[in-house]
């Protein structure tokens, strides 16, 4: 069963990693703007570090949510509900294995020429590769603490 | 597989006057929770077994042993 304590710690590292991968990303965009340097679009960046920092901010509201309702936090540790979240995203994994296998194989099939060369095909595959082997690396992690 | 219906926790906390509520904040979770392993729809943990029985001052054997 989670504790609350834990789920308190947790979201608190949720919001300080969203923080800085969204701190990273927009030092980068002034980085660029700012040197000669450039790169496909430098404005991606800027955009793309929205993304962490409304991820921190909706972090940052529950954590708040949590502190003040205590009802909340109760649902929010409850061993049942934690078990069907688990096995929620276990499901979501599983369908996000077979989409980017899919995808790997259509790319590899449909653009055979892309195969070893391109960017692309190389992230696709990364990709599906990080989702089949992390679900093991993250285990052994656990085992180990 | 159905679980069988946990008459002896509700007995217990009956026995105990808490309400499925009271229980539940005691032991920490929400009172569905409670609602469903009395009706035998949810299998729990261990430590939530131990928590349930400290609880309502009951042992393991008590709430959930199956002659």
């Amino acid at each position: 069963m989670m504790t609350a304590q834990k789920l308190v710690k947790e979201t608190k590292i949720i919001i300080s990693i969203s923080l800085l991968a969204s701190l990273v990303l927009f030092a980068t965009w002034v980085i660029l703007e700012a040197t000669t340097l450039a790169f496909t679009e430098n404005k991606a960046f800027l955009a793309l570090s929205l993304i962490p920092l409304s991820a921190a901010l909706a972090s940052y509201l529950k954590l708040k949510k949590l502190q003040n309702n205590p009802k909340v936090m109760v649902s929010e540790t409850d061993e049942r509900l934690v078990a069907e979240k688990n096995e929620a995203d276990a499901k979501a994994l599983k369908l996000l294995q077979g989409v980017l296998f899919l995808s790997y194989l259509g790319y590899t099939f449909i653009i055979p020429e892309d195969t070893f060369h391109s960017f692309g095909w190389w992230m696709t595959l990364g990709i599906l590769l990080l989702s089949l082997f992390s679900p093991l690396m993250f285990r052994q992690i656990t085992k180990r603490t | 597989m159905q679980l069988l219906k946990n008459k002896k926790i509700k007995i217990a906390r009956v026995e105990a006057d808490l309400s499925q509520e009271q229980l539940a904040e005691r032991v920490g979770v929400t009172r569905q929770t409670i609602s469903l392993i009395e009706s035998g729809n949810y299998n729990p943990t261990l430590k939530l077994c131990t928590s349930i029985c400290k609880a309502l001052n009951k042992t393991l054997n008590d709430l959930f042993w199956e002659e």
